[in-house]
């Protein structure tokens, strides 16, 4: 899956004061086909597993029977934890800097490293990739070393599978508990956060503008159908990337399962989005809600929450923001199979050379005030209870009318989680995905 | 005495040469040892290699003895009557079109600078290399603007009554594909058929007026022949990395229907789990690329064989 921060960066500070206009996006990015899941899940049991088995041939493995521990709302699961890789002792006095951190461009606003440089007196540096593959390749070699990274929910299990990550000492994170949502302070796919902490949390929805097109998405049966709409035709944009298009085109054929392992259900959903080329000369980037969205490229996209929170600073002068709108059909409502909803997480590296201090740092992104500072300038939400929708609204984080596009408590439980795939698996999508593209 | 000495010393200096020029090469060899030879072998280490079982990443493997060609023929069978074929064809297609308008509109050009500019030769090849300051995707960003249809190139084409109502040129259209590429890549058209016109001699073309021909003959019998070298090296220097372009059709589209093979690549290579793929499609890609490249080179040597007569 395509990670949302995954695009060209710009220098979002100056979009934000000067209303700058530019368009960015190039797919040059990756598709994170690496994440995603099957849909089988371990039990919740407290013993841990034993580390990563190679896989044989044969029928279709799921991915938990690769050694992956990988949980769903429904189904947490714990991580393993290795005799060789204990925590950090309690009660430590933080290293020396620099922190090394490893984390998506873009993704964390420099001011409150500045806050946390201030408050620890150490200095911070800070590496940047621009998919989980490359972040991957270059974690598992040693190609890089880091002391804090930010892995999505879905790859989780391979990283600790892999003993990329150490546990955590909660002792040094007492944010975690105070301040996090319950469901993520101790979530599906990491129960009792053994390895991670919540860093910021998104949904995939449907965003368009009232004055190009009419749309009542909430009261359409299925809301993931607009897009197989001829009357929008040469209007109508998906993101660029297999996971999250195929999920669409899956919720469409009524599939309700966005981690399918069902070749069938693959190629059908390839079908129906083979068909959006004549049927509404479908265009795929990976800029199209906040960069083509806001400039009337487009008049309906496929869309990030976190997107949307942006795509008000990318609306070209003299345009009117309030033309926008954001909707994520949550699961159950009429018919629909609901959307995507995931997170980012924090964790310490198992190298890591200033692992208290890496902890330290854990916490301090957790603190209310320093999270919200930061979301102000990434727009990519903090799953802390403090910052509920109608604090960000009236503090005017996010305007009223894309009041839709905030993540609330509890959507995890209305939406789907996409989980890792298996390699086998993930090859799949990625065929289909390919086909539905050459219309082959 | 002297007869047998001298024969001797000029094959001790014959010797001497053919370690000498040829140890100019080095720098160059080791280079092209380097920065393509080493990497091509990457590539096709990835293209035959396996995936990591856990982490799901293309793996290279470095033994010839141990390569898994299947992935590969099954790009050969995609690209020979299955699922790329069209894509094949459409990138061959838009390269060859976009090749042919570079040639119609780059040759006048690089005739005036070469010929024709007097003294304002110098202005006009600052002028040409001007685009080259600003990076290519900003260019392409820069249309992506003024094709928009509010942006400027809409308005304009309304105001004079070109069109009445904005045209949606980014919609997924081929020409607008086309063009980007000719903007893109003309000036690497220009530069070298300008050098060739440049160098051209004068006194050919006053002999060919002498025995009767009209500038229209003097320049279809003479200036063209002469200028084919290039002609051949701007349509080189611009095919080769027109086939492998993904940004422009990206930039200027998005939709399937505009997909080149670059695209395909870009896509296989950037997920991880089709990095294997993107390798083997890429192997190819230059195999076909190699192939225009090498009936360049053979043209080359020909013409160099003929000026040396």
């Amino acid at each position: 899956m395509r990670h949302p921060k995954e695009r060209l960066i710009l220098p979002r500070e100056l979009n934000r004061r000067d209303f700058l206009r530019l368009s960015t996006g190039l797919a040059g990015g990756a598709l994170l086909s690496a994440c995603g899941g099957s849909g089988t899940s371990q039990s919740s049991g407290g013993s841990s597993q034993s580390g990563p088995s190679s896989t044989a041939g044969g029928p279709i493995p799921s991915a938990a029977e690769d050694g992956l521990a990988i949980g769903s709302p429904g189904n947490p699961v714990q991580q393993p934890l290795f005799d060789d890789l204990p925590a950090i002792e309690s009660g430590l006095d933080p290293e020396a800097g620099p922190l090394r951190i490893y984390n998506w461009a873009d993704y964390i606003n420099v001011d409150t490293l500045k806050a946390f440089r201030k408050e620890f007196g150490v200095d911070y540096e800070v590496t940047t990739f621009y998919n989980l593959d490359e972040a991957l390749r270059k974690l598992s070699t040693g190609e890089l070393e880091a002391d804090v990274f930010f892995p999505t929910s879905p790859v989780l299990p391979k990283y600790v599978a892999g003993k990329l990550l150490q546990p955590l000492n909660h002792d040094y994170l007492p944010n975690l508990e105070k301040n996090v949502w319950p469901e993520l302070a101790d979530p599906y796919y990491d129960s009792g956060s053994r390895y991670s902490v919540p860093y910021a949390v998104y949904q995939t929805g449907l965003a368009w503008r009232t004055d190009q097109v009419d749309l009542k998405p909430e009261v359409m049966d299925n809301p993931w159908d607009v897009f197989w709409d001829p009357q929008y035709k040469g209007k109508v944009g998906l993101y660029d990337d297999n996971r999250e298009t195929i999920s669409v085109a899956l919720f469409h054929d009524g599939v309700m399962d966005p981690n399918t392992t069902d070749q069938a259900a693959l190629q059908k959903a390839g079908s129906s989005l083979a068909e959006l080329v004549d049927l509404v000369n479908i265009r795929y980037s990976i800029d199209g809600a906040y960069v083509k969205l806001p400039e009337g490229q487009v008049g309906l996209h496929h869309a990030w929450s976190g997107d949307m929170v942006n795509a008000q600073y990318y609306m070209p002068e003299g345009g009117d923001p309030s033309v926008l709108r954001y909707l994520w059909p949550p699961k159950g409502a009429q018919s629909t199979s609901g959307g995507l909803i995931a997170n980012d997480c924090m964790a310490v590296m198992a190298n890591a050379q200033k692992p208290v201090l890496a902890h330290m740092f854990l916490n301090f992104m957790l603190d209310n005030a320093h999270a919200l500072n930061n979301f102000g300038w990434t727009g990519y939400q903090p799953p802390l209870t403090e910052l509920n929708p109608e604090s960000l609204v009236t503090n005017e984080y996010v305007p009223t009318y894309l009041e839709s596009a905030i993540v609330r408590q509890g959507d995890f439980q209305l939406g789907q989680v996409p989980l890792q795939l298996t390699p086998e698996v993930a090859r799949m999508w990625q065929q289909v995905w390919a086909s539905a593209q050459t219309g082959g | 005495m002297a007869s047998q000495t001298e024969p001797a010393r000029a094959k001790g200096r014959r010797k001497e040469r053919n370690w000498l020029w040829p140890a100019f090469a080095a720098p160059g060899l080791l280079w092209l040892i380097l920065l393509f030879v080493v990497p091509f072998y990457a590539i096709l280490a990835v293209a035959m290699g396996r995936i990591d079982p856990l982490f799901g990443l293309a793996q290279p493997v470095w033994n010839p003895l141990q390569w898994d060609p299947t992935t590969f023929f099954n790009v050969i069978r995609d690209l020979f009557g299955g699922r790329l074929t069209a894509l094949a064809l459409r990138t061959i297609t838009y390269v060859a079109v976009a090749t042919a308008l570079c040639i119609v509109i780059g040759y006048p050009v690089a005739y005036f600078i070469g010929r024709r500019a007097g003294r304002w030769k110098v202005l006009l090849l600052v002028l040409l290399i001007l685009p080259f300051w600003i990076n290519y995707i900003m260019r392409m960003l820069a249309w992506v603007n003024l094709l928009s249809t509010d942006g400027l190139a809409n308005e304009l084409m309304v105001a004079i009554g070109l069109f009445d109502a904005p045209q949606n040129w980014l919609s997924g259209r081929s020409s607008t594909v086309v063009l980007g590429l000719v903007y893109g890549y003309i000036p690497y058209f220009i530069l070298p058929l300008y050098a060739a016109l440049d160098r051209l001699d004068e006194e050919l073309l006053e002999a060919s007026r002498d025995l009767g021909a009209n500038p229209f003959w003097t320049f279809v019998r003479v200036t063209l022949p002469l200028s084919r070298q290039g002609i051949l090296a701007g349509t080189v220097l611009i095919m080769l990395p027109m086939f492998g372009d993904y940004y422009t059709p990206n930039l200027l589209s998005g939709s399937p229907r505009t997909r080149m093979i670059g695209n395909e690549i870009d896509q296989f290579i950037s997920s991880g789990i089709g990095g294997t793929e993107g390798a083997a499609l890429t192997v190819v890609l230059m195999a076909f690329v190699g192939i225009l490249m090498s009936y360049y080179l053979i043209q080359v040597a020909r013409e160099t064989k003929r000026a040396a007569k």
